[in-house]
């Protein structure tokens, strides 16, 4: 069973379909998050094979967003994935030490070079962009190909 | 000097003290008067009372005024104000009297309509605010918060308009929830968070459902949410699993739940029952749920609890098989409601019969004597929660399952 976290503000609206799809897999337990904090909390005390992160991801309500969004930071996915590949390093998400993490966003690849450097350092084919082509198949395919790799 | 040759006698005329006292009621009604109105008319009854609490310290201008207009009414009767020019030597002072005082009330009057007017506006915001720094306060002082405090926020929380002001109400309900989690272990009140997450910030959603709104529901999901995960890594596993505070969350989000299920806001109803099933022992909502939404017709939102409870199913055999009756009672409500989807006929038959077969291979590697226990187990939980429909829809399911 794969265990995974889909992290984006968009599951109530344009994503609804992927969710049920993810739903109804047998050998995919899918958990979701709205925002940055619910994902965070979610992190730092559920272990999973893969988690998914929007780019483009409103804070939530924990103070621990603040200095980043006076600094005028509104990608509070990448945020999130940044604070978590850095204290994975520094031992404090231990239980997500072999979980894979990958990013499904709106965004294109050349936008975000920082994805692919240390501390994220993510792999080029763990890199999706939302299209209106793309379909359940395709999403669930591509968590599978995650998860083999 | 212009206005003193207006008048005939040493004295004012009768004319013209009766028209300087006529503006001054006048203008003095005009201004109490309008503002009141406005308030009266868009201002709920029992937020004025509170906001009248709060703020409203302006009667001692109203009442400075009234003496002011009732000296220029008494001056200005004949028989008073001849008694008055006894005493006065020089008539220029009442004359001065006349003209200075109505003025006195007119600025005084134009100043007071304008902070009345400012005073009135986003009342509901600066009533959130003013209500929560004394809850605060209240909190910093006693290490608890006053029952009058708490039910100001109870009549904010069932008043105020849906969506931004009510927003506004909810981020404000957060930051005193920050302050309350804040506090040490041992001063903490679990039992005071509970009761304001029931009270004030569930209530504020569920309190009168034609005023429901995605917006503020998303909102107090994200508040129980942070409650429960700072509760949890504040107080640890064992306290949240004990304490009331779990069962008030999973009470509050069940409850918002059914309320979006019946305004048919089905992504409400996903969200609220992934939250659920992040919290310890809540197989019950999720059932009770899952059958609501089925009794509705609403397919996918049953799906969806019956998917958690699998998940949850799987987990704590993953972890230590099917042992105590807490994992027994989970199993009983995730076949009850399959058991229900079973019924549906067709491919919803199918669906659950597959999802059955992988759990039971999970359960007992195909042992059917083990297997046939467990939905015993059901029929009886069921039986004792008086549920006959679903005992035989477990019922019909098993014999499908096993038909000899």
């Amino acid at each position: 069973m794969i265990r995974l976290l889909w992290i984006d503000d968009n599951l109530d609206h344009d994503l609804t379909e992927k969710r049920m799809a993810l739903l109804m897999e047998d050998d995919i337990d899918s958990h979701f998050a709205r925002n940055a904090t619910e994902a965070y909390y979610r992190l730092l005390n559920d272990p999973f094979d893969i988690v998914i992160f929007d780019l483009r991801l409103p804070p939530g309500p924990d103070d621990m967003w603040n200095d980043d969004f006076e600094r005028g930071e509104r990608k509070f996915g990448f945020v999130l994935l940044k604070t978590v590949s850095e204290q994975r390093k520094n031992g404090r998400f231990e239980h997500l030490t072999n979980t894979r993490f990958g990013v499904f966003t709106i965004e294109m690849r050349d936008e975000n070079p920082d994805l692919f450097l240390v501390p994220i350092d993510l792999p080029a084919q763990n890199f999706e962009m939302k299209t209106n082509a793309y379909g359940e198949d395709d999403f669930i395919n591509f968590i599978r190909k995650i998860h083999r790799a | 000097m212009t206005s003193l040759l207006l008048f005939q006698n040493p004295w004012l005329s009768e004319q013209w003290q009766a028209t300087a006292v006529g503006i001054a009621i006048t203008y003095l009604v005009f201004i109490m008067g309008i503002p009141a109105l406005i308030f009266q008319t868009f201002i709920p009854d029992s937020l004025r009372s509170v906001y009248n609490e709060k703020f409203e310290k302006t009667w001692w201008q109203f009442g400075l005024q009234i003496i002011l207009i009732l000296l220029l009414f008494t001056l200005s009767v004949p028989a008073l104000s001849n008694k008055a020019s006894e005493y006065c030597h020089s008539y220029s002072w009442i004359v001065a009297f006349f003209i200075v005082v109505p003025i006195i009330i007119l600025t005084w009057g134009i100043i007071y309509l304008k902070r009345r007017f400012e005073s009135i506006r986003n009342i509901e915001q600066k009533l959130s605010i003013r209500i929560m720094d004394e809850a605060i306060a209240d909190f910093s002082k006693n290490k608890t918060i006053d029952r009058k405090i708490i039910e100001n926020m109870i009549v904010l929380a069932k008043e105020l308009p849906a969506g931004t002001k009510r927003n506004f109400f909810l981020q404000e309900c957060e930051r005193l929830l920050e302050r309350l989690l804040e506090a040490p272990t041992k001063i903490r009140d679990t039992k005071l968070i509970g009761e304001i997450l029931k009270d004030v910030v569930c209530l504020s959603v569920t309190y009168d459902r034609d005023k429901f709104n995605h917006e503020n529901m998303e909102k107090v999901m994200d508040i129980l949410n942070l409650v429960y995960h700072q509760a949890y890594l504040n107080g640890g596993k064992e306290e949240i699993g004990s304490t009331y505070l779990k069962t008030t969350i999973a009470n509050c989000i069940k409850e918002i739940a059914v309320n979006a299920m019946l305004k048919d806001d089905l992504p409400a109803v996903m969200d609220a029952i992934e939250k659920l099933a992040l919290i310890e022992s809540t197989h019950n909502e999720l059932y009770v749920l899952g059958s609501e939404a089925l009794r509705q017709d609403h397919i996918q939102t049953a799906v969806t609890a019956a998917q958690k409870l699998k998940g949850k199913v799987i987990s704590s055999i993953d972890k230590r098989g099917i042992q105590n009756s807490n994992d027994k009672r989970l199993f009983a409500v995730w076949l009850g409601l399959m058991a229900k989807i079973h019924q549906l006929g067709g491919s919803a038959q199918e669906f659950a019969y597959r999802q059955i077969q992988l759990v039971i291979e999970h359960v007992s590697a195909g042992q059917t004597g083990e297997v046939r226990a467990l939905f015993a187990d059901s029929r009886k939980h069921f039986y004792q929660q008086a549920e006959f429909s679903t005992i035989d829809a477990v019922k019909s399911l098993e014999q499908a399952l096993f038909p000899s």
